[in-house]
């Protein structure tokens, strides 16, 4: 034990004094902070400054029922009730008005040739051209309640507001958002452990490969058994990764703090995340801002648990991979050419948790969610979105314990074996040979 | 007290995919002393160490140490010098070495205190606190040397321990050698540098294409050598050689006549033929340098 010990401690000492490490840890809590804030100080200026309108309309009694249906969601309207257009053309006097004024956009109304009520919009400013759809719904109400009699209209308007209640008699969730948050945390999983894995299971096998560069690796097998030598290494890795997660961690609650602070938490959030649906078209980012601003306050402790069992299992499963992987490789820049080897478990499992995020009580997923290396994820994502027996989670982790055991002992035969093996990669026979000489 | 075998190699052979790199190779070490592992490059020595090392195994054959097969737990007692570097580059010195004494089994005070031991004798103190990589050559193979002895093995296996050093330094570390082999260290030294194994080994053997062929104690193989060196003074005349066949005049050195004599003539007689022939100040006969030997035993690479 107090060889792996050392093993692990020289591993973690070593990679943390790196100037690439202190540089990459400073960048991400930058970056983090950056991202996090950003979306919320945009929202929190969105949200300051309503839009300002200038609305021109044929008459009066549409004139009212047009500040109505904008002023319900905030903005401010201003009308001009000196001009009564007949077309969409904006009229000059009001286009100065828009110029000159400190006004976001100008809203003609007027009555085609049918007769029908029908407008036409003159954003001035980005974040009025970027709300003309949610002006032209909220005109909807103005244009149905414009040319009915006055005896219709509370008719109307009543029907118009009719009440619509959701009684979720899912066990599960109680609301949309539950079912948004369950999924936002496999999402998190999803993109935590591909990240960890691509970058320090990357640095596993580059670490090893790069012992065997340096023929440190020959003195080393004379001090620690192979599977020592690779226990620490993949220990001591691990150890600087939750080290980079958790600083990372830190900055984004620090950064979620700092943003509720400034802006407010609950609106802002939510004004965020629309924001973000309109600019980042990836999910994710909209998901871990979300969870960053607002918390996980529908997501049971028990499946935070789990969140981090699965990661680790997951996490340690794919290092062995790696140093497996890398103890046949001789030189550092192998692994660039070998990366679609290294890519594509972790690619397969991440798909498949996608699907199985739609489908969770596939059989399938149900399999698949029992299998090492892709057991992980596809565990993790049901039990967050469904309701998983006992036992199969059972043997989900005991089958990942197993495997990980198992493909250290494997990565470390095969550190023996490569230990020797200097120049090309070998090809799959002259491995089981070796393999098989060494048992 | 008799040295005792403490190293023994046992006929071991090793076959790479259609190469024999190591065939019947059997030879054994002392306690105390010095073995020598000669022969040119790819004739197998080092296959020859790494299967002393369990680095690899052999086909047939065995390697022992006091009797008992080389295993993991043998091994990891043995120190070993790489011929390539084998250090950790970007960590500091005494770390590297603090780090792999602790892996040996010392404790923290012990392994400081070895190591600055080690340091001030092989005068490396100054670089305790660099990286290997801003040293160097001959600092980086002090350090390695100091990595390969840091636990005072009873076995210590050097491949080509002098590359990289100046003579001052090559001093340095055959004293070191020196005082391993005083405290009954069993040393296995692979080396191109004839003048360094003739000095410091007591047995070698000289391994030419994958087999032995040469090997015991250096002393007896130089007595029992059937060809003698004799060195005289130069002669303005050699004729007097032509009623010697067999004889040659080796490349002079120190404006003396160096001749090999084979077995069948005695010196004696060459000398009074030199005597007849010219005014004779210096006649001696040489044992065989350990380079003449190992240039008789090693056959030129034939080339088809």
């Amino acid at each position: 034990m107090s060889t792996v010990w050392l093993l692990i401690k020289r591993e973690f000492v070593e990679r943390v004094r790196q100037r690439s490490f202190i540089v990459a840890t400073v960048l991400g809590v930058v970056l983090i902070i950056g991202l996090a804030l950003i979306p919320s100080m945009i929202a929190g200026f969105a949200s300051s400054t309503s839009t300002k309108f200038v609305v021109a309309t044929p008459d009066a009694l549409t004139t009212i029922a047009v500040e109505k249906s904008l002023e319900t969601t905030g903005n401010v309207v201003e009308a001009d009730p000196t001009i009564h257009p007949t077309t969409g053309d904006l009229p000059p006097s009001l286009k100065t008005k828009l110029m000159r004024g400190r006004y976001d956009a100008a809203l003609i109304a007027y009555r085609d040739k049918q007769h029908r009520l029908a407008f036409a919009y003159y954003p001035k400013s980005a974040s009025a051209l970027q709300n003309a759809d949610e002006v032209r719904s909220s005109l909807q109400r103005a244009v149905i309640l414009a040319d009915i009699s006055a005896s219709q209209r509370d008719a109307v308007s009543q029907a118009l507001k009719f009440p619509f209640d959701v009684h979720s008699l899912n066990a599960r969730y109680k609301n949309a958002e539950d079912e948004f948050f369950s999924q936002g945390i496999v999402y998190f999983l999803l993109i935590i452990l591909y990240i960890a894995v691509i970058t320090y299971g990357m640095q596993v096998a580059t670490g090893v490969i790069e012992e065997k560069a340096n023929r440190i690796m020959e003195v080393m097998i004379g001090a620690a058994r192979p599977d020592q030598l690779l226990a620490g290494k993949i220990f001591g890795i691990s150890a600087v990764a939750l080290l980079q997660l958790t600083i990372n961690a830190i900055a984004a609650a620090v950064a979620a703090i700092i943003a509720g602070v400034l802006y407010g938490s609950s609106p802002s959030g939510e004004q965020a995340l629309t924001l973000a649906q309109k600019t980042q078209t990836a999910q994710q980012q909209q998901l871990s801002h979300l969870i960053a601003t607002q918390g996980l306050p529908h997501v049971p402790w028990v499946t935070l648990a789990f969140l981090i069992v699965f990661f680790f299992l997951g996490f340690f499963s794919y290092a062995a991979i790696y140093a497996g992987i890398g103890s046949l490789l001789s030189k550092p820049e192998e692994v660039q050419q070998y990366s679609m080897v290294f890519m594509a478990p972790i690619i397969a499992a991440y798909v498949l948790a996608i699907f199985a995020l739609q489908f969770p009580d596939l059989t399938v997923v149900v399999w698949g969610s029992m299998i090492p290396l892709v057991s992980p994820l596809l565990m993790f994502t049901r039990i967050s979105t469904t309701d998983v027996p006992a036992w199969q989670i059972a043997v989900s982790i005991g089958g990942s314990l197993l495997a990980i055991w198992g493909l250290t002992l494997l990565a470390g035969k095969l550190y023996r074996v490569g230990v020797l093996m200097y120049g090309k990669p070998p090809r799959p026979s002259e491995i089981w040979r070796a393999l098989r000489a060494h048992t | 007290m008799t040295p005792e075998v403490t190293l023994d190699v046992d006929n071991i052979t090793k076959t790479f995919t259609n190469v024999r790199a190591v065939d019947g190779l059997s030879f054994s070490a002392k306690s105390g002393t010095v073995f020598g592992l000669l022969g040119p490059n790819g004739a197998g020595k080092t296959t020859t160490i790494r299967m002393v090392l369990d680095i690899i195994v052999p086909d047939s054959g065995a390697v022992r140490w006091q009797g008992k097969t080389v295993d993991g737990d043998i091994r990891r007692t043995f120190g070993y010098l790489p011929e390539e570097r084998g250090l950790y580059p970007k960590m500091k010195v005494r770390d590297q070495l603090m780090f792999l004494a602790q892996l040996h089994g010392l404790s923290a005070v012990d392994a400081k205190k070895t190591i600055e031991d080690l340091a001030t004798q092989l005068s490396l103190t100054e670089h305790l606190e660099k990286a290997p990589q801003e040293l160097s050559k001959g600092n980086q193979q002090k350090v390695q040397f100091i990595a390969a002895v840091v636990h005072a093995p009873p076995l210590l296996v050097l491949d080509e321990p002098f590359s990289g050093f100046d003579p001052v330094n090559v001093e340095v570390v055959k004293n070191s050698i020196r005082q391993l082999v005083a405290a009954e260290t069993t040393v296995l030294l692979s080396s191109h540098r004839m003048e360094q194994v003739e000095e410091l080994c007591e047995d070698v053997c000289i391994i030419d294409r994958s087999r032995a062929v040469q090997s015991g104690n250096l002393r007896e193989i130089k007595r029992n050598w059937p060809d003698r060196f004799i060195r005289m003074t130069q002669l303005p005349n050699t004729d007097f050689l032509k009623d010697f066949p067999g004889a040659s005049v080796l490349p002079s050195r120190n404006g003396y006549l160096d001749v090999k004599l084979p077995s069948g003539h005695a010196p004696a007689e060459l000398a009074r033929a030199a005597i007849a022939s010219g005014p004779l100040d210096h006649f001696e006969v040489v044992e065989p340098s350990l380079n003449d030997i190992y240039l008789a035993a090693v056959k030129p690479e034939q080339t088809t």
